[in-house]
């Protein structure tokens, strides 16, 4: 189903934006995945999936890997404009984990995906992911020092 | 902790906002995604019926300075309605003086394919020239954009003869079914400056020397664009932009001033002189990008690209 952009962007805009700053850390990494998520769509002839948002998330998540994991990639893990405070050590932390446990856990924990729908972002399995967030939320509560405690 | 409160931790994480140019930014750019022109082509084709004089169905436009005259090749579909069929298409154009053919190429992302054709003008009298054609005589796809590489390549639909014209009149060129490129000779060179000077960076009759020594061939031709290229067939391709581009992989590598593009590529010094000046505002540094050149070997020459 072909969509209009810029409704599109009104839509989701914001949403991929604070998406790909968790995963980033850094301000420009996040603008320039969502401007060229959106260039990206204006140029393809591809129509774009319906729903459109987990499409755009599977999208922007791929291009702040991108950018992360090319050799001239700032080193930064954290914007230097957001004063250290105990949510940005979590941040931080949060920085720290593996690509697809990031992924995983931004999308589950903030942005609000069932497992199937987070599953289909990431191309795993819903019982994979359910294993990727178990560690994720072990590895970081054992880096803040707390009692592990989890429901699984 | 629990994995609730946890998961309230994290959601407490801060986001700065994001810059605020950003959004005016992309809110410009989404103004000229193709899903809004489809709407913008509904009122266009309203306003067709109603009797309007429409040009809506040009997808390129591009303009070549040659001695004594300007050819404007520009891109049509068949109607406005067509052109959403063509929303994934490409436009190159290499004009060359030795041999004076210009290598015309258009690909095409939806059906990943690569065509085009050859061109020259010769002058028969004044105020006439003769437009000869001839299919590609080399694979355009080493010179193209790493994603067009793997397109096939076909042949257009028909090469048409070649013919005798007069300055305004048009020569049409079938490219695919539904689209169609219009050739069109104009007394030149003066109508094609100010369209030229619009663009960030443009030349007319390059020459390129390395220590004095001219090292580009006999290119008579002005371009003009966002960016320069200079091609070292068989070696590399330079791309020179004012700024780092999109992606910013471009580096600094010399600065124009007036007439004159200086730089250093691989231990050589350049020089790149024009008969217009390249870049408004005096003195500017300049940022370029290189890529192989798969081509045959063969003198140095130029290109331009927006």
């Amino acid at each position: 189903m072909k969509q209009d952009g810029a409704a599109l962007f009104e839509t989701h805009g914001q949403d991929l934006y604070r998406f790909a700053y968790r995963l980033s850390g850094i301000r420009e990494i996040a603008e320039d995945a969502v401007q060229e998520c959106f260039v990206s769509l204006m140029k393809t002839a591809r129509p774009i999936p319906d729903p459109a948002r987990p499409y755009l998330f599977g999208v922007v998540r791929n291009l702040v890997f991108k950018t992360l994991n090319r050799p001239t990639a700032l080193p930064a893990l954290r914007d230097p404009a957001i004063p250290p405070d105990q949510s940005s050590d979590v941040h931080t932390m949060l920085l720290r984990l593996p690509e697809e446990a990031r992924a995983a856990l931004v999308l589950i924990s903030i942005e609000g995906f069932t497992y199937e729908e987070a599953g289909q972002i990431l191309d795993v399995d819903p019982a994979t992911l359910r294993v990727r967030i178990h560690r994720a939320r072990r590895q970081l509560k054992q880096e803040r020092g707390y009692e592990v405690t989890t429901h699984d | 902790m629990t994995d609730q409160e946890l998961d309230l931790r994290l959601l407490a994480i801060p986001v700065p906002d994001p810059n605020p140019e950003w959004r005016i930014r992309m809110q410009k750019k989404l103004k000229h995604n193709p899903c809004n022109r489809r709407l913008l082509l509904a009122g266009l084709a309203a306003c067709a019926v109603l009797g309007a004089s429409l040009q809506t169905n040009e997808l390129f436009k591009t303009r070549l300075g040659i001695p004594g005259a300007n050819l404007i090749i520009t891109t049509r579909t068949e109607s406005i309605s067509s052109r959403i069929q063509w929303r994934g298409l490409g436009n190159s154009v290499y004009p060359r003086k030795s041999p004076d053919w210009i290598r015309r190429y258009t690909y095409d992302n939806s059906t990943q394919t690569v065509w085009g054709y050859e061109t020259r003008l010769a002058p028969v009298s004044s105020g006439r020239y003769r437009i000869e054609f001839r299919a590609l005589t080399e694979d355009p796809r080493p010179n193209l954009q790493a994603a067009v590489k793997s397109f096939r390549w076909i042949a257009p639909d028909q090469i048409p003869q070649s013919r005798e014209v007069q300055f305004g009149e048009v020569v049409t060129v079938d490219l695919r079914p539904q689209l169609r490129d219009e050739l069109q000779v104009n007394p030149g060179p003066d109508s094609i400056v100010d369209e030229m000077k619009k663009d960030p960076l443009r030349i007319m009759n390059p020459v390129l020397e390395e220590g004095g020594i001219r090292i580009s061939g006999e290119t008579a031709a002005g371009l003009s664009g966002k960016a320069l290229m200079i091609f070292w067939p068989g070696q590399k391709t330079l791309t020179i932009r004012l700024d780092k581009g999109f992606k910013e992989d471009h580096t600094e590598i010399g600065f124009v001033d007036g007439k004159m593009l200086e730089f250093d590529l691989d231990g050589h010094h350049y020089v790149l002189k024009s008969d217009w000046v390249i870049a408004d505002g005096g003195r500017r540094s300049i940022y370029g990008l290189v890529s192989p050149n798969q081509e045959e070997k063969g003198p140095v020459f130029f290109g331009s690209r927006d």
